[in-house]
């Protein structure tokens, strides 16, 4: 390392918590330059740029009031990335005016889909007062991602305490009559803790069951019928 | 079975990370839905900031809505080898709130209002109480790692940042040499820096 980089990281620490005056700044912006493409710069730059927005966080956050982001929306787009932009927007015009590809599944898929989606609205609204009863046990709170090739999902609950929350995204697009089942091994005894139909790849899921004293959750492609024991390998697991 | 645990803060954080930067990129095709969850995340910490610095209401809100416009209108600007979403969005807002205490310090000096009556964030979508309680642990993991800073080098963050002091005036108001101060700065962010590695490694 060069040995401005001292100086440099003592100037860039100093402008990331914005305590420097505009000579300061002129000289800090007179030794970049003089670096030029320089990786160690950036390093820097990066880490205090990092560790001046971690103070931040310990600010307890506040909800802006909701008009502000339909105040930018509203604004005038931009013209530059209007292009590619007005494609986008078409396709995506275009998939939403089709009829939802569930609706040419049989019944039984719809029904499945159906209690799946009545089973999230019914558990959340009892979660989600939940942003205070959820606050209330964050201290004991774990967040768990669940590793395979099926997509990202995400676990969080409270050790010990019964209730979890599934939130996943670019999960599998199932066949008709499918479903996800989540399941928690105990001592390699699975328990289901429910099934549900990705929307669009995306799940949002509150279930009630503890996972207290499971060592490992999986989740498994089943049928319909949300059955008491797996019938194929996992998709994803999470050890705990 | 070959896995690999991910548990606890640190990896929702670099999934939270990377999540950012994929929205993004959607919000460079002008994806409003992407930009909305870019907002919700990161608006109620950046609306907490403005309020911290700039402590009036209507110029907190002005702040946050330009901050979040700069990047609807440009999100090209965002570089991403600078580092995370977060510490650039969090960067901008800083900044603006800054120049406009130094602005207004000109004219008089600012005084505390009661924040009271403003509603904590109160996330509607269950993905967002994922990464809400994601963010309330590493919340807890940036809070102890500010405890194990020296007062002295605490402090001196947390005038900068917070009440938009340079070094220097924090040196004339407190009667210290400037060296003083900017040594506790430069190792206050180190050690800053070291104790949030640590808590993710
Ligand atoms: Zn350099």
């Amino acid at each position: 390392m060069r040995p401005e980089h001292e100086t440099i990281e003592e100037l860039l620490a100093a402008r990331a918590l914005g305590g420097l005056e505009t000579d300061e700044e002129r000289e800090l912006d007179r030794l970049l330059a003089e670096h030029g493409d320089c990786e160690a710069c950036r390093r820097l730059a990066r880490e205090a740029a990092e560790t001046a927005a971690a103070l931040a966080l310990t600010l307890e956050p506040v909800a802006p009031p909701a008009g502000i982001i339909e105040r930018i929306l509203a604004a005038e787009p931009p013209t530059t990335a209007a292009e590619p932009a007005d494609e986008l927007t078409r396709r995506r015009a275009a998939r939403s005016a089709q009829p939802p590809r569930r609706s040419s599944r049989p019944w039984w898929s719809v029904g499945a889909v159906a209690a799946a989606l009545v089973a999230l609205v019914v558990s959340l609204s009892v979660a989600m007062p939940g942003t205070q009863e959820i606050r209330s046990v964050n201290l004991a709170q774990r967040v768990v991602r669940f590793e395979g090739d099926a997509g990202v999902l995400a676990m969080a609950y409270a050790p010990g305490r019964p209730g979890a929350i599934f939130w996943g995204h670019g999960l599998p697009d199932l066949p008709a009559g499918q479903v996800l089942e989540i399941w928690m091994i105990d001592d390699d005894r699975p328990t289901s803790g429910g099934c549900a139909v990705p929307v669009d790849g995306r799940l949002a899921l509150a279930v009630d069951a503890s996972i207290g004293t499971t060592d490992q959750m999986a989740v498994t492609v089943e049928d319909a019928s949300c059955p008491d024991a797996p019938t194929s390998e996992p998709v994803l697991v999470a050890p705990l | 079975m070959a896995t690999r645990v991910t548990t606890g803060a640190p990896a929702v954080i670099r999934a939270t990370d990377a999540h950012d930067a994929e929205l993004i990129q959607r919000v460079r095709q002008r994806d409003d839905r992407a930009f909305r969850a870019l907002f919700d995340r990161h608006a109620p910490t950046a609306h907490a900031l403005a309020l911290r610095i700039v402590r009036q209401r209507q110029l907190a809100e002005d702040i946050v809505q330009e901050t979040f416009l700069a990047l609807w209108r440009s999100p090209e600007a965002y570089d991403e080898r600078r580092g995370s979403v977060r510490s650039w969005l969090l960067g901008t807002l800083h900044h603006r709130a800054v120049d406009v205490v130094r602005r207004e310090e000109a004219q008089r000096r600012r005084h505390d209002r009661a924040l009271a009556g403003l509603d904590l964030s109160a996330p509607d979508h269950a993905e967002e109480v994922v990464l809400e309680l994601a963010r309330d642990s590493e919340r807890r993991a940036v809070r102890a790692a500010l405890e194990t800073l020296p007062p002295e080098q605490r402090a001196v963050l947390e005038w900068m940042y917070f009440d938009g002091l340079t070094q220097r005036e924090i040196a004339e108001r407190e009667r210290l040499p400037l060296g003083t101060v900017k040594s506790r700065t430069l190792l206050g962010m180190r050690r800053l820096r070291a104790a949030l590695a640590e808590d993710e490694g």
